[in-house]
């Protein structure tokens, strides 16, 4: 199955004679470990630039309601009209909350899809150069030369340690949403 | 002058109506960036912000339906606030005022 992030599927696939010698010695699959880190920050930037679209909308939205605020008060007055302009108020200061919130929400996911973009490009350029220094050990392990098989081991661990920091730092990722779980309105 | 008060509320009741379709129109975008694969990835710190960015994006379609609601709201009472303009005063209104 191919991966979703181009270098990353660019470096899974100068992983085939090491992930050969590891099922050989049953050893950690490097393989499945970059998986971990397969991603699509296109998919993400997409999303991002959709959720950025809309808060566009809602921004013409508030200027048409400000037009129509503008226009209602103008020459109204008694109770009806100052609870209006009461409710006007709020209901603009509104826009622009739920407008921000969209905007700071769209910026972050923008953020999330350059962070997990550098983190596969960084890891595959790793494991590229863990794989390529592992190729003899690799094949001649493959060619049934057990001595060879100490170097596949720590190459597949090199490539699990890559893996296990690209993780660590999406983990410390994980708070950068949370401002923005929930409306910013009132229902 | 009565009328023209009330044309003007009804006007404004127009725009308000377009600024509420605008607001849905905005939670539709918002609810279409949903994904429904993984980009985001297995692991579970992905996992999770994968699931964080679902409810940002509910939380933000939330909020312009909220909008979306409250400025129909408003306009329907600009409306009724300019048919009564519009209304001719009756006997009781005409010797209160």
């Amino acid at each position: 199955m191919s991966f979703l992030h181009p270098a990353l599927d660019k470096a899974a696939a100068g992983l085939a004679s090491l992930g050969a010698a590891a099922a050989g010695i049953r050893a950690p699959d490097p393989i499945a470990a970059l998986r971990q880190l397969d991603c699509s920050p296109q998919s993400i930037r997409e999303s991002a630039r959709t959720l950025s679209s809309g808060r566009d909308v809602l921004v013409m939205a508030r200027l048409e309601f400000e037009r129509g605020a503008h226009r209602a008060e103008r020459k109204w007055g008694g109770e009806p009209a100052a609870e209006f302009r009461g409710r006007a108020d709020e209901l603009d200061a509104h826009y622009r909350q739920a407008a921000e919130a969209a905007a700071r929400t769209a910026a972050v996911g923008f953020d999330l899809a350059d962070l997990l973009d550098r983190l596969a490009n960084q890891t595959a350029e790793q494991v590229l150069r863990v794989a390529s220094a592992a190729t003899p050990a690799a094949e001649a392990s493959l060619a049934g030369d057990r001595t060879a098989d100490l170097a596949v081991r720590e190459a597949c661990a090199a490539i699990a340690d890559a893996v296990t920091r690209g993780l660590a730092a999406i983990g410390e990722a994980t708070t950068f949403l949370e401002p923005f779980g929930e409306p910013v309105l009132p229902e | 002058m009565a009328g023209s008060t009330s044309e003007r509320l009804s006007t404004a009741a127009g725009a308000l109506d377009r600024a509420a379709a605008d607001a849905d129109q905005a939670a539709g975008r918002f609810a279409q960036a949903r994904l429904e694969s993984t980009p985001w990835g297995i692991s579970a710190p992905a996992r999770e912000i994968a699931a964080q960015w679902e409810a940002a994006l509910a939380a933000r379609d939330v909020d312009a339906r909220v909008l979306g609601d409250a400025t129909s709201e408003l306009a329907g009472q600009l409306r009724l606030a300019a048919q009564r303009h519009h209304q001719p005063p009756n006997i009781a209104t005409a010797l209160l005022s």
